[in-house]
């Protein structure tokens, strides 16, 4: 029974008010304690004071880079793509012209690895068209079209082949009966393992081919970027085959994933938790790239579809608005993957008014969290989603980092070996970051102890500088920028030296500034006033 | 007040009061309470870790809770009555058993592991949660709390008709209340069961999760092929995995959309009594048949059940069943679905509040508008039309309403106290349906803008079917909640004001499909003429609504 008197009834209504207030302003204020702690513990990788100076740059010489590209590429073509697909390579000697036996690193990201080097080979691609160097060009297309064979498998291989009748389950690597021979049976991540729970066995004429599964977004990320660049720049004219292969992926991801609801499916037949759809106006790339790649490949099957959902959906208004600063303590490399969705949708986008949208929710999120950390492949997209034309005033001191970052490849990552006696000591001024005091919160106080698991993926126990190393002072991997340049671990000086990595780290940034920004490919710097 | 219940009070006001202060010093201070925790472990990626549930935080809030009901009960007299009418939440219970039930289901088939691998799926991230969470983790919670709350919802309300007052006794837990209206300070009365109230807060709970089961097992049920065939899991007829959690989403949506109807159709008695000075609300559940028959204002009042009710009947008010709103909701609903299915015409943010408005008119509209609830009002003038009686003969749902010394009716002859009292006005909207109509001009304007801005030439015909069919068909509909004209008998009394629809004569000579249509327009015209400044500020209220979507989107869009 509630009895209100009439004349007062407003004093009845604030009273219940505040009654509700009170919990509600309590529980704020702790949820606002947590949010400032889970922003405050990663801030030292977004501080204004990680800048880089350009007077410390070293001075470009295209020359010297361009020979680096082409040293790089021979390899790649030569030892990294066995089965058209990114690989490592392990070598008997340093002259690296023998594989030791099983010598081919089939990386569980064989998707994503790819998908980048495609994009380097298509920044080749358009280097030699726009400097009209047919052999630059064909040397380009040769590789495109094998990665392109090597990625149409991962779609065809899981879901019994291609076209928009077929799933879209990407794979992370795939291989055929005959390829048995290159992977290591005793490796326990080996694709031929039947024991192992994430390995399948492809689908209809793809039955006796295994793949690996539980696609993790890495692997879309790439995989999508890596199409959507090549779609957009590759000429029909220069490469029908490999167009016409492009427009049938782009129709079975689209198609598969609309089926799907954008979410990820393993091959045991149900969901693997990949979601691809916007959640709380957070990653809203995804289905957005998916279905841009659709509207232009197939603009009478997707553009109404694309248009609901970018602008009646309003995913448009969230585009290219990914990761978070969380990842600098926990998974750096979603801020690569995250960058590879927004390279795809920033480059495709050719709306002046959705563009500046989508660039100014790159700057606001993942570009916020990245900008200082060293990174030319980050910086080479920044630059090219902002159209940038080399030269320009407004970009040089980016292209300055860049061509820095790229020019300290020689010699310390030169071949593109872990050989960790080559790289410098982490200088004096790198201080590792104190975590203390949030050890201390998490222990001993009753939010931080009961918040805790949120906190899970935050490695608080692990050693990190409160400046990113740079090329010279890191070790390399498969790509070096999906790794976390504070942490302490990367400037490992280890290594045999025998390891080939594809050179990506160095090809990809390299050809995306001289292919789609206009970096000169002969001479040195000649602005230069640092 | 006696000095024992003073007493009383000022112990528990004070308690409630330091209990309060205890809670939120103890949160300002951080201070963990020794022991008061338990260990878990997570398995993440195969790899254990232990984690520590902090009670901390809960037993503040408890102690806080605590705090404020001591002082609420302070707030209040209390005494025990006798028990006449048996109140209880039935339909909440069997909703609360239902999603219990489902949840427990789906935790003991599924568990609540997430990482590594298995052979039914899983969700939100790769290797994530298991399918206990999507299906069965929310109607776990919310049947518990259901549960909960209908274990304390047994209530006995006692009404007694004396001489000079109204005595109105009602036990429940925690605490007895009693009240006792003098006779003469009775204004009106109105019984209802038509009216959902906050229970429409359960749609906008429950249509969150039920959508997107209902989309994602939807998208595996019908595409097997795309899914393989794995490991099946709960249901053996099906092939795949995904087959079996698509089945596993629809039959946990369909339960979840069930228990949402059951709760906001199958709603509460309220009795509301108007005095001089106060509104006194009494909500209650009839349990059982006697209950039931013991819910009309005739019993309440003179203790009747039938016979030999005071005063004499003068009119009887009949009422048009009127299914625009019906219409009006189960298209909002059906645009809804629509949208999602072809991807055209709504986003997700319209599109949920066409469902959520959808199904909250459509419900109203079922439990006010249609014929079966108020076919027939019987108006009875007692105490030589000094008070009226008017009790409704409908079933299901039902309207009793009484008024008492009102001038407004006594001035009247007996004979013509409903057709003195009738006019043709705007219907009375609640503030529900301002809320919903609002949001939904605010949400066609928000993504209206940018498919009018942004859609390029060449999509001409995406425009057009997107404004065309439905934004100005959306806008409509929303125009004609809001500006719907209702015959009426209506009764003001200060701040409150009562309603009864009735049906508007046929017009003469003319066949009764056509009377139809000119009373449909004379009535619009009729409200127009008496309500002009009302039905422009409604229509102002959505134009701004709409504005204010635009100019937020465009902000959005551009800053």
């Amino acid at each position: 029974m509630r009895i209100r008197s009439r004349k007062k009834i407003h004093l009845h209504r604030i009273g219940a008010l505040v009654a509700f207030l009170i919990p509600v302003a309590t529980f704020s204020t702790i949820a606002g304690q947590v949010v400032n702690i889970f922003n405050e513990i990663p801030s030292f990788g977004t501080d204004e004071s990680l800048k880089p100076d350009p007077a410390t740059f070293i001075v470009a010489n295209y020359t010297l880079l361009a020979q680096m590209a082409e040293f790089y590429d021979s390899r790649f073509e030569n030892w990294h793509i066995p089965i058209n697909y990114t690989v490592t390579a392990d070598f008997t000697n340093t002259n690296y012209d023998v594989l030791t036996t099983y010598g081919y690193g089939f990386s569980d990201n064989g998707a994503l690895w790819t998908g980048t080097s495609l994009v380097g080979f298509i920044g080749k691609y358009l280097a030699g068209v726009k400097e009209g160097n047919e052999t630059l060009k064909n040397d380009a297309l040769r590789v495109i079209q094998r990665l392109v064979d090597g990625m149409a498998m991962m779609l065809a291989v899981p879901n019994g082949g291609l076209g928009p009748e077929f799933g879209a389950i990407v794979a992370r690597k795939w291989a055929a009966p005959e390829h048995k021979g290159l992977f290591d049976p005793n490796d326990y991540d080996s694709l031929f393992n039947p024991n192992h729970g994430k390995y399948f066995n492809g689908t209809w004429p793809y039955s006796q081919y295994r793949w690996s599964d539980y696609t993790s977004n890495d692997e879309y990320g790439g995989y999508y970027m890596g199409i959507a660049i090549a779609f957009k720049y590759l000429d029909e004219a220069d490469a029908p085959d490999v167009y016409a292969k492009l427009k049938l992926i782009i129709d079975q991801l689209c198609a598969g994933m609309l089926r799907s609801n954008f979410l990820g499916i393993g091959g045991f037949g149900g969901p693997t938790g990949v979601d691809q759809k916007m959640r709380m106006f957070n990653g809203a790339t995804w289905a957005l790239l998916v279905l841009k790649m659709g509207a232009l490949a197939y603009p009478e099957k997707y553009a109404s579809v694309y248009y609901n959902l970018a602008l009646e959906n309003m995913n448009a208004y969230y585009g290219s608005k990914e990761g978070g600063i969380q990842e600098i303590v926990s998974n750096y490399y979603a801020f690569n993957f995250g960058i590879d969705m927004c390279f795809g949708l920033l480059m495709l986008e050719e709306d002046p008014t959705l563009l500046a949208r989508y660039i100014k929710n790159f700057e606001d999120s993942i570009w916020y969290c990245v900008r200082y950390h060293r990174n030319p492949y980050f910086n080479a997209i920044y630059l090219a989603a902002k159209r940038a034309v080399y030269g320009s005033d407004a970009s040089e001191s980016f292209e300055r980092d860049v061509e820095d970052q790229l020019m300290e490849f020689y010699p310390y990552h030169y071949p593109d070996v872990n050989a960790g006696w080559k790289l410098d000591s982490v200088p004096s001024s790198y201080h590792l970051v104190d975590f203390s005091k949030y050890h201390d919160f998490f222990e001993n106080n009753f939010i931080g102890v009961l918040f805790a698991p949120l906190f899970e993926e935050f490695d608080l126990t692990g050693q990190f500088y409160d400046h990113p190393l740079t090329v010279k002072l890191k070790k390399t991997s498969i790509l070096m920028w999906d790794r976390n340049p504070f942490e302490m671990s990367q400037a490992s000086h280890g290594g045999d030296g025998l390891e080939e990595m594809p050179g990506t780290s160095f090809t990809a940034p390299y050809w995306i500034m001289r292919g789609i920004i206009g970096m000169p490919n002969t001479g040195v710097r000649v602005n230069w006033t640092g | 007040m006696d000095r024992i219940d003073f007493v009383k009070r000022i112990v528990g006001l004070g308690t409630g009061a330091t209990l309060i202060v205890i809670s939120v010093l103890m949160l300002l201070s951080g201070t963990r309470i020794p022991g008061a925790y338990l260990d878990y472990t997570i398995s993440i990626g195969g790899t254990d870790k232990d984690f520590q549930l902090d009670l901390t935080l809960f037993i503040y809030f408890v102690i806080m809770f605590i705090g404020l009901g001591a002082v609420m009960v302070a707030l209040k007299p209390s005494r025990l009555p006798d028990s006449v009418i048996v109140s209880y939440p039935v339909s909440r219970l069997i909703a609360g058993l239902l999603l219990f039930a489902m949840g427990v289901f789906f935790l003991v088939e599924y568990g609540v592991e997430f990482g590594g691998y298995n052979d039914v799926g899983n969700w939100f991230f790769l290797g994530g949660f298991s399918m206990f969470f999507p299906t069965g983790a929310f109607p776990l919670l919310v049947g518990a709390i259901l549960l909960v709350i209908s274990a304390f919802t047994y209530m006995k309300l006692n009404i007694t008709r004396t001489p000079d007052h109204l005595v109105i006794d009602e036990m429940r837990f925690p605490r007895s209340m009693s009240v006792k209206i003098p006779l003469q300070d009775i204004q009106a009365m109105r019984l209802t069961n038509g009216r959902t109230g906050m229970r429409f807060l359960w749609v906008i709970l429950f249509i969150i999760p039920v959508y997107f089961l209902y989309v994602d097992g939807f998208s595996f049920i019908l595409n097997p092929d795309l899914y393989g065939m794995g490991t099946c899991g709960i249901f053996p007829f099906m092939d795949g995995a995904g087959e079996c959690v698509g089945l596993a989403y629809l039959l946990s949506a369909t339960v979840q959309l069930a228990c949402m109807l059951l709760i906001v159709i199958n709603s509460h008695y309220t009795i509301e009594i108007v005095t001089t000075d106060k509104l006194i609300e009494i909500p209650y559940y009839p349990i059982n048949y006697k209950s039931l028959k013991r819910s009309n204002l005739a019993h309440v009042l003179f203790d009747d059940e039938g016979r030999g009710l005071p005063g004499e009947p003068v009119a009887s008010i009949k009422q048009a069943g009127d299914v625009k709103r019906l219409a009006c909701g189960a298209l909002f609903v059906i645009i809804g679905i629509a949208s999602r299915v072809f991807y055209l015409w709504a986003g997700e943010m319209l599109r949920f509040v066409l469902l959520i408005a959808g199904i909250i008119i459509f419900v109203d509209s079922m439990k006010n508008d249609l014929k079966f609830v108020n076919s027939r009002v019987d108006v009875r003038a007692i105490d030589e039309g000094r008070g009226y009686l008017l009790s409704g003969t409908g079933w299901l749902f039902k309207n009793d309403l009484y008024f008492q010394g009102v001038r407004q009716l006594s001035d009247c002859r007996k004979e013509d106290v409903v057709a003195a009292n009738m006019k043709v006005q705007p219907r009375k909207l609640s503030i529900i349906d301002h809320l919903l109509v609002t949001a939904i001009l605010f949400f066609i304007g928000f993504q209206g803008f940018p498919v009018g801005l942004l859609v390029p030439a060449s999509m001409a015909g995406f425009m057009a079917a997107r404004v065309g069919l439905v934004i100005l068909t959306c806008a409509a509909i929303a125009l004609a909640i809001m500006l719907n004209p209702v015959h009426v008998f209506k009764v003001k009394l200060g701040d409150c004001n009562f309603q009864v629809p009735v049906k508007m004569a046929a017009v003469q000579g003319v066949s009764p499909l056509v009377s139809l249509f000119i009373n449909f327009f004379r009535k619009y015209k009729m409200a127009w003429q008496t309500h002009r400044v009302q039905m422009l500020w409604r229509m102002a209220e959505m134009a701004i609504a709409a504005g204010v979507g635009m100019l937020v989107s465009a902000i959005m869009l551009f800053v």
